[in-house]
């Protein structure tokens, strides 16, 4: 999960690729029309989005005689698991802190009855 | 290909709790501070306190030892004791974005065991897919996510272990 992250991280570090994965959150896009609207060679679009692909962030598409690309949601996997990491951790701290503070309350509420 | 759909299943997590509803969901939204993971706030100084206004509209924030206070979200839904959403707008860069959107939706069921189900749904998750190409700008201070991450893992061995 870590190693993934830092993945991300790495890959988006550096300012083309999230111009690439900017305009590719706006709809998709063949290579053409992205290096149209960047200020990089073709061939560097391409390979910037080998990267990104590599990293899971974008997926493509042959579209006749295009190669169409588009942003890979799944991308989003490692902030999904840290999330839910995150909130399994959190959720187990409260139902620990709930039955240690709560529950012998709880217990000689239900003797009194 | 005109019609671009972007979603993210949602993150699901449950805990069964030996408390029945009413007083697992007075626990859970009242003395958030006491179970709250301790190092994960947006603030400058350690948490104070951690607030969810009990009504449609409330705010959801916490208050800090330095008496800044940071935000969380609000409160879209209030139905207690069996439930309660609120937006979660806290970036993945851990500061608050008024513009990111995501919501937590809480709910709990009583079981026949006399426990209750507490079930936390975080939906609207591809609200960070804007955020991404953002990330990286956050990532290089020492309160990064990367290094929050390291912490989280941390924690979270240790809770394990």
């Amino acid at each position: 999960m870590t190693t993934n992250a830092t993945t991300l991280l790495t890959v988006l570090g550096d300012p083309t690729r999230q111009a690439i994965l900017d305009l590719l959150l706006e709809g998709p896009q063949p290579v053409g029309e992205l290096a149209a609207l960047l200020p990089v060679s073709r061939p560097a679009v391409s390979q910037h989005l080998k990267v990104l692909k590599g990293a899971g962030l974008v997926v493509d598409r042959q579209e006749g005689t295009r190669r169409v690309y588009r942003v890979d949601p799944d991308g989003l996997a490692p902030l999904r698991a840290y999330l839910e990491r995150f909130w399994q951790t959190a959720m187990d701290a409260f139902a620990q802190h709930a039955e240690t503070q709560h529950a012998d309350n709880q217990a000689d509420k239900e003797k009194d009855r | 290909m005109t019609q671009q759909q972007q979603t993210i299943s949602p993150v699901r997590v449950s805990v069964s709790v030996g408390l029945e509803q009413q007083r697992c969901f007075e626990v859970f939204t009242a003395e958030m501070l006491s179970w709250w993971p301790a190092s994960h706030h947006i603030g400058e100084t350690p948490l104070k306190e951690i607030v969810i206004e009990p009504f449609v509209g409330g705010r959801w924030y916490a208050q800090h030892e330095g008496g800044e206070e940071t935000e969380t979200g609000v409160v879209t839904a209030w139905d207690a004791p069996r439930g309660f959403t609120v937006t979660w707008q806290v970036g993945a860069d851990w500061t608050y974005h008024a513009d990111l959107v995501t919501h937590l939706d809480v709910s709990f069921t009583p079981t026949e065991d006399g426990r209750t189900l507490v079930e936390l749904v975080h939906r609207d998750l591809e609200a960070y897919g804007a955020d991404a190409a953002q990330m990286q700008k956050t990532f290089e201070g020492p309160d990064a996510w990367a290094g929050m991450l390291r912490t989280y893992q941390g924690v979270a061995e240790r809770a394990a272990s």
